[in-house]
């Protein structure tokens, strides 16, 4: 899937720690760091939100997309 | 997101309730059944026969449905989310329905045609095709496939953070 979860650069800019951001938004650190390595199916709105409010940024700044036309023939599973 | 709301209180007590009710209701009604009708000769030793143990069979597989779907409830009371023991809960409810209905259909009848002739004829499976029975034994087929489709929408769900 084209779209990366860039969590790690906003963290960079910010200088917070994963441990410091996943206890804020109620989140294990095993599950954000399943989130940082893109290995997760998705992520929920709210989780998305508490996010955003934490590092104060927005949904762009810690995802990304890879142009790929190929994903207009993705099936959904 | 939302938390699973949580079932009617005491669902579970009730209905445990009466499968003890039940139960006891079956054990009397089979023996005096049997008594009234005086299928064995002999009243005091009703509940020694094997025809009355084998006419127990499906019945106490479905009384055994009925506690798995009280322990289902417990766990709705409680506010469990949907999950392992949810599903194992809802297989035993499956299981113990196609077993009984199993028993009903098939082994009842043909244990009783057997024992009625002393064991010494046999011809072919015995069964009694029941709509009631069937129709149990499909609403535990489905149970089954529902809660296996429920486990792998649960596993897909929790992929998502």
């Amino acid at each position: 899937m084209p779209v990366r979860v860039t969590l790690d650069v906003m963290l960079a800019r910010r200088k917070m720690r994963a441990r410091e951001v996943a206890e804020q938004i109620g989140l294990s650190e095993t599950q954000l760091s399943l989130l940082r390595t893109g290995k997760v199916r998705g992520m929920r709105f709210n989780t998305l939100s508490k996010l955003c409010l934490v590092l104060d940024c927005a949904p762009g700044d810690i995802l990304d997309y890879d142009r790929d036309d190929a994903d207009l023939n993705v099936k959904d599973e | 997101m939302s938390r699973p709301k949580p079932g009617r209180p005491g669902a579970a007590l009730l209905t445990r309730i009466v499968v003890l009710g039940l139960g006891l209701a079956l054990f009397f009604e089979r023996a005096g059944a049997r008594q009234l009708l005086h299928l064995d000769g002999s009243n005091a030793g009703v509940m020694m026969t094997p025809v009355y143990w084998v006419s127990l069979l499906a019945p106490i597989f479905f009384l055994t449905a009925l506690w798995a779907a009280s322990d289902v409830f417990a766990r709705i009371d409680g506010g469990d989310a949907f999950g392992p023991a949810m599903v194992r809960g809802l297989r035993e409810i499956g299981g113990c329905l196609m077993l009984g209905a199993f028993a009903a259909i098939v082994v009842q009848p043909s244990l009783i045609f057997l024992i009625a002739n002393g064991f010494h004829e046999m011809r072919g499976v015995k069964f009694d095709l029941d709509i009631e029975n069937v129709t149990l034994a499909l609403v535990g087929f489905v149970l089954i496939l529902l809660a296996r489709q429920g486990q792998q929408l649960k596993s897909k769900l929790d992929e998502f953070v």
